[in-house]
């Protein structure tokens, strides 16, 4: 597996990066002009103060899931050639040959980029077959999670942690397939999707458009068991057919916060004013703990009866890949509009059963329901009647993750609050035996708490392994942590066991 | 009842049991909460479903 990150190269080369070494000159004579991708790439590279560029030949012909690729350019257009297979890798270290390189200078790499070249009758470009380059360490960027992918360098296997980054040909994949690939390997970093598979997937080369349609995207995230939420947003014209559009009314941009804050990522689609359409993957977001939202409307998420201050709203950008132009762009919110997205998807983290952006509605109906019961205790813990009161003018902040058992246990273990108390151990180890292995947590907080002391209030448990009824969404409650109290589900709907919290104020966030 | 129910049950009674054997009886309440909002709820949760369902009726390709 992997043999395409892994495969011995039959030349490498080694370039200082230090002036005046210029990355603009290297990218025209190596790739020609208007690489975009490659540019960035570069650019990354840069402005992570890179000194050493590793430049591999391999070879051509490809390995592992390149030769499928190959294989298959090969079938639609005989005449196919690979001109060149690079691999290039970016180190902040200086050194002269292959062999300064150590498994200990592993923290040095920068990132990587595999560099394919495919050549048929009119078409002759290059174009990045895949690239991992670390984040931005910026406070302010949100990634939920990184993987890591091992890669060969010279005779060594080192490792960089970041989001996989792909590059359509246009030949044989097209904007779709490279945001599923991202997709895919971030979610599935000891599998192999590969392009050829993904062409098997949706009727073989017998398909005549290279484009792929939301039931292929499905088809495609249903073969590798992912699972997911999406929603088609109908052109203007189209809507004018539809009777009941509250579907309409769901913000797009929750289901693309509720993928990337659950670590598995989300998918949006959209019409390009030239014609055509476009998809791009999301896998993080910014966060400004200092933001201000000057219109009270713009300030809620109103369903209904429901309507609080979602944490998306400290959000103004989501982090994603756009293959027209390279890995790791930021993309403002308010760039993104209703008129112009028309299909977006919330990847589950896998294990998970149903979309975070429901987690949260039928998370605030237990918070609710719970706070109007607590209300009536003349001892109401004074954090708790805070929460009521932030409640009651609809600025209750609430923010949606999934976790795995393991994770919210280790947190759960680590939480203070503002008095240096500790959870109860007990607690602690009725969890250990009794939460499901994949939650919701639905962490609730003041405007003031939230953004700029990254402090909650409490938090809702739900069970994420199940399937969420829209008739029934009690059936997966679990537990509320309120201060002072803990509130177990019971089997009678409507019914909670209390049990005391020994966490009696504000506590830090989940990470 | 199904199997699964009877799972679920036999679980969630047993909840109840570990809770009342790890922190004594006398510091496990049974309370009882109305719970709100669920017609609002459902609206949302079904809304979310005809949009998923919508899908299979939209013309878009993304290729671009």
């Amino acid at each position: 597996m992997f043999e395409h990150r892994l495969c011995q190269a039959v030349a490498n080369h080694i370039f200082s990066l230090d002036q005046p070494f210029s990355c603009f000159d290297f990218i025209d004579q190596k790739f020609g002009s208007g690489q975009n991708a490659i540019h960035r790439c570069f650019s990354l590279a840069r402005s992570f103060e890179s000194q050493t560029l590793v430049f591999e030949e391999l070879d051509p012909r490809g390995t592992g899931i390149i030769l499928a690729e190959n294989d298959e350019l090969k079938i639609r257009h005989p005449e196919y050639k690979s001109k060149y297979l690079y691999r290039l890798s970016f180190w902040k270290k200086k050194f002269d040959s292959i062999e300064d390189l150590t498994i200990h200078d592993n923290e040095l790499l920068v990132g990587y980029a595999i560099i394919k070249n495919d050549c048929i009758l009119g078409h002759d470009a290059p174009h990045v077959f895949e690239a991992v380059f670390r984040k931005y360490s910026h406070k302010h960027n949100c990634v939920r999670k990184g993987q890591s992918f091992d890669v060969k360098v010279g005779n060594s296997i080192f490792s960089t942690q970041g989001a996989l980054f792909a590059q359509q040909n246009g030949i044989s994949k097209c904007c779709a397939h490279v945001a599923l690939y991202t997709i895919l390997c971030n979610n599935f970093p000891d599998k192999e999707p590969s392009f050829a598979q993904m062409t098997q997937i949706v009727n073989g080369l017998n398909k005549k458009s290279l484009d792929l349609n939301p039931y292929e995207i499905r088809k495609i995230l249903d073969f590798y068991g992912l699972e997911y939420h999406d929603i088609y947003y109908p052109s203007p014209e189209e809507q004018e057919c539809i009777g009941n559009k509250d579907d309409l009314l769901i913000p797009f941009n929750k289901l693309i916060y509720a993928g990337i804050e659950s670590g598995a990522g989300a998918l949006a689609g959209f019409m390009l004013s030239q014609g055509g359409g476009h998809i791009i993957p999301f896998w993080g977001h910014t966060f400004n703990k200092d933001t201000w939202v000057s219109d009270a409307e713009l300030f809620y998420f109103k369903t209904g009866e429901i309507a609080y201050a979602p944490s998306e709203n400290w959000t103004s950008s989501f982090i994603g890949h756009d293959d027209n132009f390279g890995p790791n762009l930021c993309v403002p919110k308010l760039y993104l509009t209703k008129k112009q997205v028309n299909y977006v998807v919330e990847i589950f983290r896998p294990g998970v059963k149903f979309s975070g952006a429901k987690a949260e509605v039928a998370a605030y109906q237990l918070f609710y329901s719970i706070l109007q019961f607590t209300k009536r205790n003349p001892n109401i813990n004074k954090w708790t009647s805070r929460a009521y009161l932030a409640f009651v003018s609809k600025r209750i902040v609430l923010r949606t993750v999934s976790l795995e058992k393991s994770e919210y246990l280790e947190s759960l273990k680590n939480l203070k609050d503002w008095e240096n108390n500790s959870e109860n151990e007990k607690i602690i180890d009725f969890l250990a035996e009794y939460l499901p292995e994949y939650i919701w947590l639905t962490e609730f907080s003041l405007p003031q708490l939230f953004p700029a002391n990254e402090r909650k209030i409490g938090e809702i448990i739900l069970d994420a392994t199940q399937y969420l009824d829209s008739n029934n969404s009690q059936a997966v409650f679990f537990a509320a942590r309120f201060p002072s109290n803990w509130y177990f589900s019971n089997e009678k709907p409507g019914t909670f066991l209390s049990i005391p919290s020994t966490l009696v104020s504000h506590t830090p966030n989940f990470c | 009842m199904e199997d699964n129910e009877v799972k679920k049950t036999e679980h969630q009674i047993s909840v109840a049991q570990k809770l009342q054997t790890a922190f004594g009886a006398s510091a496990v309440n049974s309370v009882s909460v109305e719970m709100q909002l669920a017609e609002s709820v459902s609206d949302f949760l079904r809304a979310m479903d005809v949009g998923k369902e919508r899908v299979s009726k939209c013309k878009i390709a993304f290729g671009d």
